[in-house]
């Protein structure tokens, strides 16, 4: 049984903003969210534009400190917050944990070339001995996410690369320190939908060969349940994590009201089964502020089960059939 | 009109035609050539799909329906005629002050990106009012609001919306009020460009509702725009496919859907997960995407497709018809 290798305990994040006219103003972009990535392990987390599901990626490592809550990495046989540990410790988390972000197009340089972009964390960490080496380390690198002959790229800058090959790019970068655990945040929604799983896939061959936890971030659905099809999924509203369990579970029998809703509405490249699709029956197409969002569960407002308690207090997730679900409504004996 | 419908149409039903239409860019690498000597019929009365990823031309094929190809290109041959009573005028050849006129009273457009579509300094009534003024000098303002009001409240938007500055608004808001305001004058035929990219996928799907139902209230002609081929299964008529700068294939929906003829179309639809799909049915599409300003010859996709003989490299494959009204550019096929 794999052990947690990242923990995350009540983690809430409230981002001030200052504007030049008016008053101060606080977005509460994640709300006491507690979540575990196991040793080798994939979680997708998948949300709307704004529920804090990068937030939360970028939490997960040490790239944001949260307002409250602890971020417990496990680390010479214990778990410790990210935000205490030693240099020396911090050095080798930083190490394990690595990001691969959503625009290939501004990630890397452009005023580096390819070979420039990629040989430093190899001599930083001492990988490799010297840049001879190093080099040869970054050729390999390429051949493993598709790119050869390697000679070809490296001397190419940006300008002259695709997206795809960008994002292959950011793929050699971030295993090339042999992490432990990679948070892709949105890795493939800028490129065109045809090349999609090709980077997924390349992504999935990768995981598995190197022993990756994974939290993959997307606002995509289907993308989601492509590459988490085998693990689990994690679904965000408004910063607060409402369902989460099996993906495949999940998305054939949604509960919580607001993945019901999400799952009768992404779009279905079959004219007759998307046809005879119904409108989920949500009481307001407008998503709360999260400066002022609603009171109890946020959800209420636009969720066709709503009643009072919902209004007042915010829903716990509970397990329900092996599934955390955070909602009033349902209850062990009408999950069905 | 049923999505089944797959009789000949006949030469009066034609809303629009263009007819070898080529738009090119001038570029600091050179000329890029974004649409590629186009032929194509838009049926009065049909929503017409027109998918293709990026680069493809769509967009810019969209837009010069209206004549607003940007700055730096140009519509180096076709036509584009529109029928008007009875007979086809050249949208090419308007002057300025008869492009004007015809601008959102024969045909609008709803552009993706609703920001830049709006004057930061009035209110949105003002916008429908200006437009309005600017075609039917003699309705009053008083009217022009009530009829508004009620386009607002069609797209679910608070009637509140109209005293409303476009900043005050959030984006998926300002794009509803941009649709809505598409419809003010009852143009005959509609450009949707990306009309539900930036929304979330709830809202996307209560807008698509919408627009069947004004389509089927008002006979509407629609272009329906977008690299996200799922979200035309639920609601065109017929769809073309666009392959860098050409139409490699037009059919109804379930034609290109269950049995589409193109290898690129065939293709795309194998590399598009979808949350019903069974996930062992899904390929990735041979890459490398070619560079827009070198095109490969012959058939554009000849070097990524796996069913090319010679003759793809040598000559460009014309549309041709199968039989029933289902087209397709590509060697393999024999005109029926």
């Amino acid at each position: 049984m794999s052990k947690p290798l990242i923990k995350l305990e009540n983690v809430s994040m409230v981002f001030e903003i200052h504007p030049m006219f008016g008053e101060k103003k606080k977005i509460k972009a994640v709300e006491n969210v507690s979540l575990e990535i196991k040793e080798n392990d994939i979680l997708a987390l998948v949300g709307e534009s704004g529920c804090g599901k990068s937030t939360l990626g970028r939490i997960m490592l040490g790239l944001l400190k949260p307002t409250s809550g602890k971020v417990l990495y496990y680390i010479n046989g214990k778990y410790k917050d990210i935000w205490s540990l030693s240099k020396k410790e911090y050095k080798v988390f930083r190490r394990n944990a690595q990001l691969i972000p959503q625009n290939p197009y501004t990630t890397i340089n452009p005023m580096r070339n390819v070979i420039s972009a990629l040989i430093p964390p190899f001599l930083h960490y001492k990988i490799a001995r010297n840049k001879e080496e190093a080099k040869k380390m970054v050729a390999e690198h390429l051949k493993m996410v598709g790119l050869a002959p390697p000679e070809d790229f490296f001397n190419r800058y940006s300008c002259r690369l695709s997206g795809g090959q960008l994002q292959r790019i950011a793929i050699a970068r971030a295993i090339s320190v042999k992490p432990k655990f990679i948070v892709a945040d949105e890795a493939v929604s800028m490129l065109d939908a045809s090349l999609r799983i090709e980077i997924l896939d390349l992504l999935l061959r990768i995981r598995e060969e190197y022993g990756l936890a994974v939290l993959f971030i997307t606002h995509d659905l289907a993308i989601a349940r492509y590459f988490a099809r085998k693990n689990k999924i994690a679904i965000m509203y408004l910063g607060n994590i409402v369902e989460m369990g099996n993906t495949e579970d999940i998305i054939k029998n949604p509960l919580h009201p607001y993945t019901k809703a999400l799952i009768m509405s992404v779009p279905i490249p079959d004219p007759d089964i998307a046809r005879k699709r119904g409108l989920p029956k949500l009481r307001s197409l407008e998503v709360p502020s999260l400066v002022n969002p609603p009171s109890g569960c946020k959800f209420h407002t636009r969720c066709p089960l709503a009643t009072e308690i919902c209004q007042k207090q915010a829903p716990a997730l509970r397990n329900i059939n092996g599934r955390l679900v955070a909602c009033h409504k349902i209850g062990d004996i009408d999950s069905k | 009109m049923s999505i089944n419908n797959e009789e000949r149409k006949n030469e009066k039903d034609i809303i629009l035609k263009i007819r070898g239409l080529t738009i090119e860019f001038r570029v600091t690498r050179g000329i890029l050539r974004a649409v590629d000597n186009v032929d194509l019929d838009v049926y009065k009365g049909e929503i017409l799909g027109l998918a293709g990823e990026s680069g493809c031309g769509k967009s810019v094929l969209a837009h010069a329906i209206l004549n607003l190809v940007d700055p730096n290109g140009y519509i180096k041959s076709g036509q584009i005629l529109f029928k008007q009573n009875d007979e086809y005028i050249n949208i090419l050849s308007l002057s300025k002050e008869e492009l004007r006129k015809f601008r959102w009273d024969k045909i609008s457009i709803v552009f993706q990106g609703a920001m830049s579509s709006f004057n930061p300094v009035i209110k949105i009534k003002d916008h429908f009012i200006d437009t309005v003024k600017d075609h039917e000098s003699n309705k009053n303002e008083e009217e022009i609001v009530k009829i508004a009001t009620k386009l607002i409240k069609d797209f679910r938007l608070d009637e509140q919306v109209i005293n409303l500055y476009p900043h005050e608004m959030s984006g998926g808001m300002r794009q509803r009020a941009l649709a809505s305001l598409s419809f003010i004058l009852n143009p005959e035929f509609i450009i949707l460009d990306e009309p539900t990219t930036a929304l979330d996928v709830l809202t996307q799907k209560f807008i698509i509702k919408l627009l069947r139902e004004i389509h089927e209230k008002t006979g509407l002609t629609m272009l329906f725009i977008t690299h996200d081929l799922a979200t035309l299964a639920e609601i065109t008529d017929r769809i073309a496919i666009m392959y860098l700068g050409n139409i490699v294939e037009i059919g109804t929906t379930r034609q290109i859907f269950y049995d589409p003829k193109h290898p690129y179309t065939k293709a795309l639809l194998q590399a598009i997960p979808s949350i019903t799909k069974p996930l062992e049915d899904l390929k990735p599409l041979p890459g490398p995407v070619p560079d827009p300003l070198n095109p490969p010859s012959g058939c554009k996709f000849h070097p990524r497709c796996p069913l090319r003989f010679k003759v793809c490299s040598e000559s460009r494959p014309k549309l041709i018809d199968l039989g029933d009204g289902h087209l397709v550019a590509c060697h393999l096929y024999k005109r029926n």
